[in-house]
């Protein structure tokens, strides 16, 4: 079994965004008189920025135990067995207009439970390997997003009639 | 996702504060300002204001400032809903605007609806059904469209609306409705005028992404995932909406947000033509007036819908295909 954590840096990073955030658009609310239209774009935008915060404290806190069986939570104890995944997503963000600098997000569902790692946590690709194996074992289909992200990461994503096939 | 709409939230921000600089400074770069103009029209005229009254007026308007005082002002005025004085109609400018804002943005949202319910069927039309008689009349009418200049087809749309229907020539509304507060037999005036300006604005665009539809669908039904999907039986309608279609999409969602000011500021010659009350006509006397804040509170509502549009068109492709596209080398 292996331990992933998100690294400090890449969390600092994230709360000196959701701090950012919060310091654009919280003060005017308390200090200045704005139209109530302008108010609640404000406070919709800050409550997300505080919502942001909340999550990178969660991910903070996150470690990931991949295993040969699963992925498994802490704290919270939530396990993804691999015999159970429904469904893989693997999708690439990037605010860059050339592609470039951005992240990918896995998303893993299973009957009891749905996780969305972030690229930037340790181990990442072994992970997506490991989940993208248990797919093809599964038998899921992928979307074509997901097979070229899997394929820039260096995974091998075969099609769903090769797992049936392997399968057989 | 969640994070990418929080990174790209962040990015609107900087976006934003570097347009509103931009925008001062370009309505800043003339030579003089409002008073200056406004004391030369005087002079021409063989009235002398004398220079007590000059300096109480560059005070009252507050151009005897710095230009980053100035600036902050208007700034910070923006967030509180205050854009400003207008200093050739001697109105606030919120009060100038009027009602010229939401005519504006109901002209283009009706513009841009239009476009998409004409442009949609016949573009997916064409591209199934290529090189079909329909495919020909339909490909002539889309070149028609883009090859009309829009004042033109307002004229003729005019006279037409006029002669048919009975229309009141020119305008968003019937003549006894202007300047009076909304209502719904005002509502209803504006919808009966609507129809010929959407209709002359939104030729042009329609026809041009019936062309790119056309064009970037044949390239998905070409590829070989289709030839392959319907090998294996998958129904026709249904292999087009599942892939192609969606892949097909990608360039309209991204352009979402050109398009917003595009209808805006394409919509300005057309609202001469036709006089209608939107903000076009405005905004081209105030940039000529160097009525500085009018001006600069239109640009940044066009600038402001330029990167509104461009964050919903990205939020909308992050969505639709999350898919790596790196121009450089791999890079996680």
């Amino acid at each position: 079994m292996t331990s992933y954590r998100y690294p400090t840096r890449a969390v600092m990073r994230d709360y000196l965004l959701s701090g950012t955030g919060l310091a654009l658009f919280l003060p005017p609310l308390a200090l200045m008189n704005l139209p109530l239209v302008t108010a609640l774009i404000f406070s919709a935008v800050g409550g997300l920025f505080l919502i942001f915060g909340l999550q990178v404290y969660r991910r903070h806190r996150t470690r990931i135990e991949l295993s040969d069986d699963g992925l498994c939570v802490i704290p919270g104890g939530r396990a993804l067995p691999w015999n159970g995944l429904s469904n893989l997503v693997l999708s690439y963000f990037t605010v860059r207009r050339e592609g470039e600098r951005g992240w990918m997000e896995l998303k893993l569902v299973s009957e009891a439970q749905s996780l969305r790692l972030d690229s930037r946590l340790e181990g990442f690709s072994e992970i997506a390997a490991s989940a993208a194996r248990a797919a093809v074992h599964n038998g899921l289909d992928l979307d074509p997003a997901t097979r070229a992200n899997l394929e820039a990461l260096g995974v091998d994503a075969p099609k769903k009639d090769t797992a049936d096939e392997d399968r057989r | 996702m969640f994070h990418y709409l929080i990174r790209r939230l962040m990015v609107m921000v900087p976006t934003l504060l570097v347009i509103s600089v931009l925008v001062f400074v370009i309505i800043q770069l003339p030579e003089g300002d409002y008073l200056s103009s406004y004391i030369a029209e005087l002079e021409a005229q063989g009235e002398k204001l004398s220079r007590e009254k000059v300096d109480f007026l560059r005070q009252q308007y507050g151009l005897d400032r710095s230009p980053v005082e100035q600036y902050l002002v208007w700034l910070g005025g923006m967030l509180r809903g205050d854009f400003g004085y207008s200093f050739e109609y001697n109105l606030p400018v919120s009060e100038v605007v009027g009602d010229r804002l939401f005519l504006s943005f109901l002209l283009s949202f009706a513009t841009i609806l239009f476009t998409w319910a004409v442009a949609f069927p016949i573009g997916v039309y064409s591209a199934t059904h290529q090189y079909s008689w329909t495919d020909h009349g339909l490909t002539f009418i889309g070149f028609l469209g883009l090859a009309t200049p829009n004042f033109l087809l307002a004229l003729v749309l005019l006279y037409f609306a006029n002669v048919v229907f009975g229309t009141s020539i020119g305008g968003l509304m019937d003549p006894e409705f202007i300047g009076e507060p909304m209502s719904w037999a005002k509502f209803f005036s504006v919808l009966e005028h609507l129809w010929i300006p959407v209709i002359v604005i939104g030729t042009s665009g329609t026809a041009g992404m019936i062309r790119r539809l056309r064009a970037n669908l044949l390239d998905e039904l070409q590829r070989q995932y289709v030839v392959t999907a319907r090998a294996k039986g998958l129904p026709r309608f249904r292999l087009l909406m599942k892939y192609p279609l969606r892949m097909a999409l990608n360039p309209f969602i991204a352009d979402i947000g050109n398009l917003l000011p595009q209808v805006v500021s394409g919509a300005a010659i057309v609202s001469v033509v036709l006089s209608l009350p939107t903000t076009g006509p405005m905004l081209l006397a105030a940039l000529q007036s160097q009525d500085m804040y009018l001006a600069g509170s239109f640009l940044m509502f066009l600038s402001l819908l330029t990167v509104v549009g461009m964050f919903l068109s990205d939020l909308a492709l992050a969505a639709l295909d999350p898919r790596i596209r790196l121009t450089g080398g791999t890079r996680r």
